[in-house]
């Protein structure tokens, strides 16, 4: 045996460089960059001129304290809805269907204005039940100004809150129900055991609607809202230039105000009294015919009135004449036709930005995922709570950071200023799905524990057998759901869009959608868009429940997650 | 096949120290057991010698050529070292048949189809999964993963066995059956085996040597399995290879006395020297009767426990135990209750100077 073929193990330098250079050029120098402008006079020496200006103006303390308002009351709002609900479900252990459990997470895929803009549709002067109830009062959302939005937030959020609830919860619904025969009362065990086993998932559930709320752009603007930071920080990059000290302040304070919300509500997850535990890992509970009737009625009524909420959009996109009349008058499909015909530029940009964003979330949350699966025990928490407070930087925010800190820049060999392409799109939306792809990279390296590789690397496979025999595989179901999850933010992220697309003809097809619905000629374009956005999302989450149910469980519970280094 | 000389290897991780200054010598064709407690180094140590891992200091030697030297900083990577391995949650291929699963190593190496196919079902056939070939892991139960698992560590004919741990996760009837068949696929093979574990049985079962393995990674003593067993060299290899009891026992004036009292010893005279000694014993070594010579005690606890009863006794103020055939109970009247007196001499003890606190419980 002769020491030829001696190698010494790889260490992955240049992932990580490559990692932290990503980080820095599209993360940290754009924000510090933004924060220096913040408190900067026109010449750019450091001055606290403009805070003065900002705290002076009425409008941008009422812009702040509606921000805040809105965003609070619709994470509260969508507390108080899932709250009974999630007991509901606990108390007599209602496991709805994965297919329904999966779509409590739409929220995240699909933008909330499509959600306002139905409602108005139904709701409004003109729409179908509006004018049915124009007598009994004024139910138009538009009219009824931060309520409105708080509402439509919180309907929005409310399916999202409720899982993140119930999977906090889920773990002890059998060990509830045997105390409540041995004689504990309900009241006592929900006071007692549910809500402080809940209060992890409450608070998750809150932290994002908050922070969704805050940074949304699109809903406020829908309804006609404006007094908010986001809409106010949108119309004065747009209005007097991305240079605005204005406008940076009031990123830096949606900032500020994030990372305080995702610190307070990190506090209540990090200290939870349970792991989080999918509801459907639970022993199927034996009910009688009659609460299993009662608990699907329940679950289709929560069901039809999401149906409902969304009818509106879906009754536009097939309406050939519709004004002031309950229903359509006639049906069409020309709508879907023209969506298909006229919008494949959107769709197409979808594909390539959130595609994008999405292979580059997944390469680096895996990169991500794997140094943090090998970084020492006691920073383990540290580092993946660190990741997850990329949460808190909203996506109007981090455009405006890209607007000040890129012009200027151009693209190499081309010679195109970066400011002009759709290049930092892109990179807006990975940075924002980062939090997601590095969880999702966790859970993709659980399906590819150490010994594994190790069985190969013992028969002599070489680098590329390995990664192209084992470990694509292996890791190709949880590769692709970390792809679909980033893709799926990234689409629905029209805060960025809004700020970083160049023209019109380079907009994603979410910013088509809101355009559309605008315009009155436009809507039953924008709403048949819609429609088939939410239908490619349900047919996503559809297959991924298919292919969920065929994936045999191969792999047991507590298997290490390492993941060796292969000798290069 | 081959020997393994590991030399004076040490590693640490994060600053840990998992082994020190380790030296052992495994002969070609043997098979060899690594035992000690959950956390000790064991499988460090093996993922050393498949040069998963590098040592910090020392050497590693197979078939007499070195394969992983810190002083140069130089190892041989794991698949040149000509080793198979099986692991504990086997690492069976999921996505990959039985037959693939065991062909691989083959068909990395080369080997013409027709000879590949026929010493992979050679090989299957070894393990008992004929037949069975062309079915998925997760069709499988958790022992002929475990087979397959050998099968294809053992396919590309290698020097040396490296199993850490591989019967932990079958239940107790199969770990059985598994062992017995591992030891016989030794026979068969002539492979040299390095078999890491924490369980004694397993351990003294299979071993042709065995090593005990302290928790700072420190070997207490290697020997073979009788010898271990027989004749540990201190109270921690004695107490890691079964349940362990002690009685303090004092000289005073040449007269041995059970711990405090003034009971005198009547068992077997200690064969080292000292005043204060514990005589160290096994529940099956106790031998039991109702009255007549030995030690005077009273039962505390009697267990049924089908194939024997387990007594808890009270001698001198020190608990010990005490396991007898139930069939002997019957037949020679020693079903005893709590409470009553009895009298217990002692077929072997292990003598150790000083005093040892019993740590284990009764």
């Amino acid at each position: 045996m002769n020491l030829a073929n001696r190698r010494s193990p790889r260490r992955p330098w240049l992932a990580l460089t490559i990692l932290a250079a990503f980080l820095l050029a599209f993360f940290a120098l754009p924000v510090g960059r933004m924060f220096l402008a913040g408190f900067s006079d026109d010449e750019g020496h450091l001055a606290g001129k403009s805070i003065t200006v900002f705290l002076a103006n009425p409008l941008y303390a009422e812009s702040l304290f509606n921000s805040v308002s809105a965003a609070l009351g619709a994470a509260i709002l969508a507390a108080l809805a899932a709250l009974p609900v999630a007991v509901v479900l606990w108390r007599f252990r209602l496991q709805p269907p994965l297919i329904l459990e999966l779509f409590g997470f739409l929220p995240l895929f699909v933008p909330p204005f499509m959600l306002s803009l139905s409602l108005q549709t139904l709701l409004g002067r003109g729409g179908a039940l509006g004018m049915l109830l124009q007598p009994v009062g004024e139910i138009d959302p538009a009219m009824w100004g931060l309520p409105g939005l708080m509402v439509i937030e919180a309907i929005h959020y409310f399916p999202l809150v409720l899982m993140t609830l119930l999977f906090s919860t889920a773990g002890y619904a059998q060990q509830a129900h045997e105390a409540a025969r041995l004689g504990n009362s309900w009241f006592r065990l929900v006071t007692r055991v549910f809500l402080p086993l809940g209060l992890p998932g409450l608070a998750f559930g809150m932290a994002i609607t908050f922070l969704k709320t805050l940074d949304d752009l699109a809903t406020p603007l829908s309804l006609g809202l404006t007094n908010l930071l986001a809409p106010q920080a949108y119309f004065r990059v747009s209005t007097y230039g991305h240079m605005d000290p204005l406008s940076s302040l009031m990123a830096m304070a949606m900032i500020a105000i994030s990372v305080i919300v995702w610190a307070i509500s990190a506090g209540f997850i990090r200290h939870g009294a349970t792991q989080w535990e999918p509801p459907h890992r639970q022993t199927p509970p034996s009910l009688t015919t009659g609460q299993r009737r009662l608990g699907g009625l329940f679950l289709v009524s929560i069901a039809a009135f999401y149906a409902l909420c969304y009818s509106g959009m879906l009754l536009t996109s097939l309406a050939g004449i519709w004004s002031h009349t309950l229903l359509p008058e006639s049906y069409v499909l020309a709508h879907y036709a023209s969506a298909l015909e006229n919008e494949t530029g959107g769709l197409i940009n979808t594909l390539v930005y959130c595609g994008l964003a999405a292979l580059l979330d997944v390469a680096i949350g895996l990169a991500v995922a794997r140094a943090i699966d090998r970084s020492p025990p006691r920073w383990k928490k540290n580092l993946l709570w660190g990741a997850a407070a990329l949460l808190s930087i909203p996506g109007v925010a981090l455009a405006i950071a890209y607007l000040q800190f890129f012009p200027g820049m151009r693209l190499p060999l081309v010679g195109t200023p970066l400011d002009a392409t759709w290049f930092l799109l892109p990179m807006a939306f990975s940075v924002r799905g980062l939090p997601f792809a590095i969880q999702a990279g966790t859970f993709a390296l659980r399906s590819l524990p150490a010994p594994y590789l190790e069985a190969a690397l013992l028969s002599g496979a070489s680098r590329l057998a390995i990664i192209r025999r084992i470990i694509l595989p292996m890791m190709a179901f949880g590769l692709l759901i970390a792809f679909l999850i980033c893709f799926g933010i990234a689409a629905v992220d029209l805060s960025s869009a809004m700020l970083l697309i160049p023209s019109e003809t380079d907009a994603p097809v979410s910013y088509s959608i809101y355009l559309h619905m605008q315009t009155s000629t436009g809507r039953g374009t924008g709403a048949a868009l819609a429609v088939l956005t939410i239908a490619v999302v349900a047919l996503a989450m559809s297959a991924f429940v298919l292919a969920t149910r065929r994936r045999a469980p191969v792999l047991r519970q507590g298997e290490r997650a390492a993941f060796p280094d292969i000798p290069g | 096949m081959a020997s393994i000389e590991i030399k004076g290897i040490s590693k640490q991780y994060a600053g840990r120290t998992i082994l020190s200054d380790l030296s052992l010598e495994l002969q070609d064709g043997e098979c060899f057991t690594l035992l000690g407690p959950s956390g000790c180094g064991k499988t460090v140590l093996l993922r050393l010698i498949a040069g998963f891992e590098a040592p910090d200091s020392g050497r590693i030697l197979i078939g007499g050529d070195v394969v992983a030297d810190a002083a140069s900083g130089e190892m041989l990577p794991p698949d040149k070292r000509s080793l198979g391995m099986v692991f504990q949650d086997y690492a069976v291929w999921p996505h990959m048949t039985v037959f693939d699963n065991v062909a691989y190593p083959l068909k990395l190496a080369g080997i013409a189809a027709d000879e590949l196919k026929r010493r992979a079902l050679r090989i299957i056939d070894l393990v008992g999964l004929a037949h069975l070939d062309q079915r998925l892991p997760s069709q499988l139960s958790g022992g002929q993963q475990q087979r397959v698992a050998l099968a294809r560590a053992l396919v590309s004919e290698p020097q040396i066995l490296l199993l850490d741990e591989p019967l932990n996760n079958l239940d107790a009837n199969l770990r059985e059956e598994m062992r017995f068949e591992i030891k016989a696929l030794q026979q068969k093979t002539g492979v040299t085996i390095l078999y890491v574990t924490h369980d004694q049985e397993i351990a003294l079962g299979i071993a042709d040597r065995l090593a005990v393995m302290d928790e700072h990674g420190r070997l207490r003593q290697i020997g073979t399995p009788e010898e271990v067993y027989e004749h540990p060299v201190d109270d921690f290899v004695f107490r890691f290879l079964g349940i362990a009891n002690f009685l303090p026992v004092r000289r005073e004036a040449d007269v041995l006395h059970v711990g405090n009292s003034s009971e005198r010893w009547t068992g077997l005279p200690p064969d080292k020297p000292g005043n204060i000694l514990t005589a160290g014993f096994r529940p099956s070594d106790v031998v039991l009767s109702r009255q007549g010579e030995g030690l005077p005690g009273t039962i505390r606890r009697a267990s049924f426990l089908g194939a024997q009863f387990d007594y808890l006794i009270e001698i001198a103020g020190t608990l010990i135990r005490a396991a007898l055939p139930s069939h002997e109970c019957v037949a020679r009247d020693l079903l005893f209750s709590e409470g009553d007196s009895c009298r217990i001499s002692l077929a072997t003890v292990q003598w150790f100077e000083g005093q040892i606190v019993a740590a284990d419980k009764v």
